[in-house]
């Protein structure tokens, strides 16, 4: 029993087998289900631009699954027929991320080196779903090192090796990118811009919120509404003192603190008023709103 | 000589001057039928013994004699002698005396027992001190005598001669001013106060003339403003003024101001308010005249019982720097307003209104400003209640203060509830009724109002087309506010449930600030009996007999209104509904017995009720009742202030196409427009004072908003626009009183004039080979340059170094360090500058000749165009010319190397006018105009630089570069009008120029001081002491000097 609870403690998996079983939660907003198929099968590289928390992660792992094949047997080990999406590999862009991050590089061992495959490599092998998120944060060399994959080439050169690999066909790169923050220097260029078709994600209007809300938190239908509305009410506030708008990701956080027993117009204070800003002229604007919506 | 004959004595007078003859001839009869003849030649012989004393006596003689007629109505002989004895004895010192004397008896004994006629001639004597002056003083005292005596004894008179005494050792003319405004002071002057006055008048007048004469003068106006126990005890606070050394006008203005300020506040508070003040007086005259002049001011936002502490913390200050002290009770320290901010029940707007703004933009999504009410009245479009929220449709404005609660937060909900209001006006769209929108939930009634032919022709808005259906128009337009108003507030309650029970509690509590239903006529009440329904009433509302139906049939049709996803439109259905309702009845008083207590269920029982609205009105029976009255509004419930949805659609409709509206249907829309104030003023001047003012606001409106579609800019940047002024408040450092003068100084910023761009061409042409060398220098600076970091995990290469570290370490049996690679980080050049140019008039000082020629750079930069064409140049050259030949030059730097960079001029003229010209802003892109408004700096007023570096430093606290740089360049001191202690101490200004720079560089600025005072060094010291300043010795090497040291400074 103890043996097995330790166990089970955690998963382990290799990246590139990393897929859902499960049907991630999604709710379509518009066509975008439609066009990444498409942009799937016919191997064009997306964009995906957006606000913070909108859904862009989500929808990727959405799509990964819808995508993937019914899987007769695994390992044999499961019976009947499975849905088995498609490997999701992710990573997350930082301005320190370098090309070897990426591609992989040779480790020290012993007296000897060893070559290690980085995430984009797995990924281009596996033919899975790669995503990049917030691209515009890697260093330009890295942005370049994509390009060979996103053209009708699909190949992955791997320099430090010498070699050149070809992407196998699942392999597509979706990259995300959030205009909003960024300075002008941070901008895509449009070299790598252009290899990709792009797809505007926003918050989802205040039913469709509503629904993930109560999906997400567990919420009853009445507070995931008010809490939609708040964030309706909170997104007007952009660039009139907030930087960004609340995302779903905190207004869901604020519906599962409610769930867990705390007051909504608390639960709001840390997910939502705290969360989004330091400034404390704002953060009294925004509990205003909050007070006001919420009794 | 025997005087026993009417002979004897005129050949007595006869040596005298004809006058007193011909006067004696005149009285002489008239006095002998009243006299025994000894006494008649008694009288006689004492005119000549009178006329016989001195030179100019024989006037007194004059009259004596002229006198005794009238005189002797009133007194018997036996009192004929002291009054002659007393005279006579006056004319001893001086005749004019006892001419004054005599003159004033006939009129002063109307007043005077005549056994008292001794001690009044006694009483002008003693202000005789033998010299003209004093005599004119004592005659005026007996002129004045019979007005004085009607109001006060000849005892209290002697004390205000005892006054009048002491002043005339000081100055006469004072006396004399004093003397001459006794009469008029002393008749609005209780007994009591009187003899506390002349007390303080006696010992001001030892000490500070001036002050006592002017105190004495107002002392009525002062005194009677303050509550009668406590005047003794006042004017001894002035006397404790004057006595503990106060300046010369302390005492008075204390007084004086005081008192006025006292007048304002309940009686019931001055004698705390004096006790107070007395403590301060003790230590600091200064300090307790300004607490007194400013009490209403500070009471008018904190608790009478919370002035005290207040009080308190600026009694320390005070007894530890006395500036500091009175600043703090002057309300001119930052301090002193903190802490009534701390202590202030009343909430001041400004110090909300950006939270309250965010909200009402995140209600609405939309830019909405929140403004104090006198922004909108002031301009004088037809709003002008200055305590009523309300909206033009762009802004909410709310009243500046609210003091409406004991506590500030309550205060605050106040606020919030009713700019709730507003927004609910403007998200649940009242502003965009439209005539031809179908209401929700009543059959639409307006298109059969309106004649075929007629639709809406010659309305300029909907809400003026619809309005004019209705004969009477007003009651029409406030059924309507009321039917609104309810349902905004209903539907605000159920999107926001949050703010429900708050909202709630305003309504419960304008429910008691409205009249008496049973008081109104019958209209009136109908429509206040719905008021308080949609106000939450629910019982006790009042019918009058017979009208049972109709007001069944109101409440139902404001019920419908407000059902679920009611719009405007269904607002002005039920409005048609109950206007039809209301003209059939007629406004009359119904007396009291006539009324019935109902509740609002059954007032809404489903007694069915067919919808009377839909059939046409019958004629309304309209004045069929003589006594009939003229509808007054529903008292306005005060947070939902004034709502005008009329001028708000005028105003947007103005707005998108001013063009096409004519000026008579514009002139029809404003006279048919039910805004009292216009129809009550039939002048032709207002209406049209106010359409050219409506069509201005609507031309800003839409500057406004098409430069923040341009620029994608908040309304607040809207000063883009050049004739468009914005400006702000700043706090000014006082280093004397170690604190902030709250809010102290204003600046205007504008946007600079366009002159032309040929200035900044021909600068470049001119320093041609300068410009290519700074612009060399420049393109030198790598806008990103590169840093090797060492010892990382992780990296480029290995960092020789660190590897044989490591392997150092691994033979020695030691675990090594990871961190043996190195790699290159990017550091991105991210500065931000502001420029801020000092434009004083001092800046038009030429540059002399000398100076040209010995200008260094000048000739190894272009030697030979130099000295080939000696004259080709301008030599009159203003510092204000070189300083703008730098910043073209610095332009160009700038632009070479992309750094964000703003180029200001700033000067005006005193703390309330500091001019800040933007030529270009932060972010604003470099262009043509920015050119030609380089081409118009040029030399203005004044040098108040603290202001003007706060500004700048406001406008770089919110750009996001990494480095921040402000570069001041000035010709000299600071100095401006006001800018010193007192007008005196200079160093003022330096220090809070200083204080200015510190703050900035709390905020991650860099500050850099660059002038081209060569006398500079000593006040540059203090100012800039550890930031970095330059002196240009040279002003010719400016334009050289400026990209230089940017480039120091930046790399
Ligand atoms: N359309 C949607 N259907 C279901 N869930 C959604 C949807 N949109 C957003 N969510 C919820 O919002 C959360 C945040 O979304 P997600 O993590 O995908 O944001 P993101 O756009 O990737 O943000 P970031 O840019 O910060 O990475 C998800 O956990 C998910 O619960
Ligand atoms: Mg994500």
């Amino acid at each position: 029993m103890c043996a097995e609870g330790i166990r089970t403690l955690y998963k382990e998996h290799m990246i590139e087998e990393y897929a859902s079983v499960e049907e991630p939660f999604y709710i379509p907003v518009h066509d975008e289900e439609e066009i990444f198929t498409a942009a799937y099968t016919q191997k064009i590289p997306v964009l995906l631009k957006g606000p913070t928390g909108c859904g862009k992660t989500r929808f990727v792992q959405y799509m990964a699954w819808k995508l993937g094949r019914p899987l007769t047997v695994i390992k044999g080990k499961d019976k009947g027929s499975e849905h088995q999406g498609l490997p999701l590999v992710t990573v997350a862009c930082h301005e320190d991320l370098t090309a070897s991050d990426l591609v992989g590089r040779y480790l020290l061992e012993g007296e000897s080196t060893r070559w290690i495959d980085g995430p984009l490599t797995r990924a281009v092998k596996a033919g899975a779903i790669c995503y990049l998120d917030e691209i515009v944060e890697a260093r330009k060399d890295t942005t370049v090192l994509i390009h060979p994959l996103t053209d009708h080439r699909r190949i992955l050169p791997v320099e430090k090796k010498g070699q050149v690999l070809e992407a196998s066909d699942g392999f597509l790169l979706v990259i995300s990118y959030n205009p909003g923050y960024q300075s002008a220097l941070k901008d895509l260029k449009h070299s790598t811009r252009q290899r990709f078709i792009a797809m505007e994600f926003g918050y989802p209007p205040r039913d469709v919120e509503k629904a993930i809300i109560q999906h997400e938190s567990g919420v009853d239908e009445a507070t995931a509404m008010e809490l939609a509305k708040l964030g309706e009410k909170v997104r007007h506030l952009k660039e009139h003192g907030l930087q960004e708008g609340v995302s779903t990701r905190l207004l869901i956080y604020a519906g599962e603190l409610i769930r867990q027993g705390i007051a909504p117009r608390r639960a709001c204070e840390v997910a939502v008023v705290w969360a989004l800003t330091d400034d404390s002229e704002v953060q009294k604007s925004v509990e205003e709103v909050v007070s006001a919506i919420f009794p | 000589m025997l005087y026993d004959s009417i002979e004897n004595i005129e050949a007595g007078l006869q040596k005298f001057p004809p006058a007193v003859l011909q006067e004696f001839r005149s009285t002489a009869p008239a006095v002998q039928r009243r006299l025994s003849s000894a006494d008649f030649y008694l009288w006689g012989k004492e005119g000549i013994a009178l006329a016989e004393h001195s030179f100019r006596s024989w006037e007194a003689t004059v009259e004596y004699f002229r006198a005794t007629l009238v005189v002797l109505r009133q007194l018997d002989f036996s009192h004929l002698s002291p009054w002659t004895q007393g005279g006579k004895a006056l004319a001893q010192e001086s005749s004019a005396l006892a001419c004054a004397f005599f003159r004033a008896s006939a009129e002063t004994l109307h007043h005077l027992s005549p056994d008292r006629l001794v001690d009044w001639a006694l009483l002008g004597r003693s202000l005789y001190k033998g010299t003209w002056r004093s005599s004119s003083l004592a005659c005026r005292l007996f002129d004045l005598s019979p007005q004085l005596l009607i109001q006060v004894s000849l005892d209290e008179m002697k004390k205000l001669s005892l006054f009048l005494d002491r002043l005339a050792n000081r100055s006469y003319d004072l006396a004399l001013e004093a003397l001459n405004l006794a009469p008029g002071v002393l008749a609005e002057l209780e007994k009591g106060d009187r003899d506390a006055l002349y007390e303080l008048a006696c010992l001001l007048a030892e000490i500070t003339p001036r002050d006592a004469k002017l105190c004495f003068e107002v002392a009525p106006k002062a005194l009677n403003r303050i509550c009668r126990d406590e005047r003794r005890h006042f004017l001894s606070l002035v006397a404790l003024v004057a006595q503990s050394g106060a300046q010369e006008s302390i005492p008075f203005l204390f007084f004086h101001e005081g008192a006025r300020s006292l007048g304002t506040l309940d009686w019931a508070l001055h004698p705390k308010l004096l006790s107070l003040a007395e403590e301060l007086v003790v230590d600091s005259p200064l300090a307790g005249l300004e607490f007194l002049k400013n009490c209403p001011a500070v009471l008018a936002r904190v608790r009478s019982s919370d002035l005290e502490p207040w009080l308190r913390e600026g009694q320390i200050l005070l007894r530890d720097s006395p500036e500091a002290g009175v600043d703090y009770f002057r309300l001119e320290a930052r301090r002193s307003l903190e802490v009534i901010e701390r202590l202030a029940s009343s909430m001041e707007l400004s110090r909300v209104s950006d939270v309250l703004q965010m909200y009402c933009c995140a209600l609405t999504g939309r830019s909405i400003l929140i403004l104090p009410t006198m922004k909108l009245t002031e301009k004088n479009l037809g709003w002008a209640s200055p305590d009523s929220p309300t909206t033009e449709g762009n802004a909410i404005f709310l009243p500046p203060v609210i003091n409406r609660y004991p506590h500030k937060d309550e205060n605050f909900r106040w606020a919030k509830v009713a700019a709730t209001h507003q927004t609910g006006h403007i998200e649940l769209g009242t502003f965009d009724f439209s005539f031809d929108r179908p209401a929700h939930h009543f059959p639409d009634l307006r298109p059969s109002l309106e004649p075929k032919e007629a639709a809406g022709e010659k309305s300029i808005t909907d809400f003026q087309r619809f309005f004019n259906f209705f004969p009477e128009r007003k009651l029409a337009s406030e059924t309507f506010t009321v039917v609104e108003d309810s349902r905004i507030d209903h539907q605000v309650k159920e999107e926001y449930k949050g703010i429900k029970p708050l909202y709630e509690g305003i309504q419960r509590d304008s429910l008691e600030a409205r009249p008496d239903i049973i008081t109104l006529p019958l209209r009136e009440a109908i429509l206040e009996n719905l008021v308080r329904i949609s106000l939450g009433q629910t019982r006790g509302l009042a019918v009058s007999n017979g009208l049972q139906s109709i007001m069944k049939r109101a409440v139902h049709l404001q019920a419908q209104s407000r059902s679920p996803g009611a719009t405007v439109e269904d607002s002005a259905e039920a409005t048609i509904r109950l206007y039809r309702l209301l003209v059939s009845i007629p406004n009359i008083v119904a007396p009291s017995e006539a009324w019935q207590d109902m509740d609002l269920d059954a007032l809404l029982d489903a007694e069915t009720l067919e919808d009377m609205g839909d059939q046409n009105p019958a004629e309304p029976p309209l004045d069929r009742e003589a006594h009939a009255l003229e509808f007054t509004p529903p008292q306005t419930v005060e947070f939902r202030g004034e709502l005008k949805p009329e001028l708000v659609q005028i105003l947007s409709r103005l707005e998108r196409e001013r063009t096409q509206i004519s000026a008579p249907a514009l002139q029809e829309a404003m006279d048919n427009s039910t805004e009292p104030q216009l129809k009550d003023k039939d002048l032709e001047r207002p209406r049209d004072q106010l359409i050219s003012n409506l069509v201005k606001e609507a031309a800003r409106r839409e500057r406004a908003s098409s430069s923040q579609k341009r620029n994608g800019l908040d309304p607040s940047q809207e000063s883009l626009e050049r004739d468009d002024v914005l400006s702000f408040l700043y706090d000014e450092w006082d280093f004397r009183a170690g604190d902030f003068k709250p809010r102290w100084c204003r600046v205007e910023q504008k946007v600079m004039e366009e002159g032309s761009a040929d200035f900044f061409e021909r600068t470049l042409r001119e320093y041609h080979h300068l410009a290519i060398q700074v612009k060399k220098q420049f393109e030198l600076i790598n806008p990103e340059f590169q840093r090797k970091m060492k010892k990382l995990p992780d990296g480029e290469e290995y960092e020789l170094d660190a590897v044989i570290e490591a392997m150092v370490d691994r033979r020695a049996g030691q675990t090594p360090s990871e961190k043996i690679y190195w790699r290159r980080n990017k550091i991105e050049r991210d500065v931000a500058v502001a420029f801020l140019l000092d434009m004083s008039a001092s800046t038009a000082e030429a540059v002399s000749e000398m100076d040209i020629y010995s200008s260094q750079w000048l000739s190894r930069a272009e030697p030979p165009l130099y000295h080939a064409l000696p004259g080709s140049r301008p030599i009159d050259k203003r510092i204000i010319d070189v300083e703008k030949e730098s910043a073209v030059l610095f332009i160009q730097a700038l632009e070479t190397i992309g750094d964000t960079y703003s180029i200001y001029g700033f000067s005006g003229y005193s703390r309330e006018n500091v001019e800040f010209y933007i030529i270009k802003d932060l972010g604003e892109p470099f262009s043509e105009q920015v050119k030609r408004r380089l081409d118009k700096i040029a030399p203005l007023q004044a040098t108040r630089m603290g202001p003007a570096i706060r500004h700048a430093t406001a406008k770089l606290d919110v750009q996001e570069a990494k480095t921040k740089i402000l570069f001041l360049l000035s010709d000299g001191r600071p100095q401006d009008h006001g800018y010193s202690r007192d007008g005196v101490e200079k160093d003022y200004a330096v220090h809070d120029t200083r204080m200015a720079l510190v703050e900035a560089r709390r905020k991650g600025i860099v500050p850099f001081c660059l002038t081209v005072d060569r006398a500079g060094h000593d006040y540059l010291k203090t100012m800039c002491s550890d930031m970095g300043y330059e002196i240009v010795d040279d002003i010719h090497t400016l334009p050289k000097r400026l990209p230089a040291l940017y480039r120091r400074l930046t790399t």
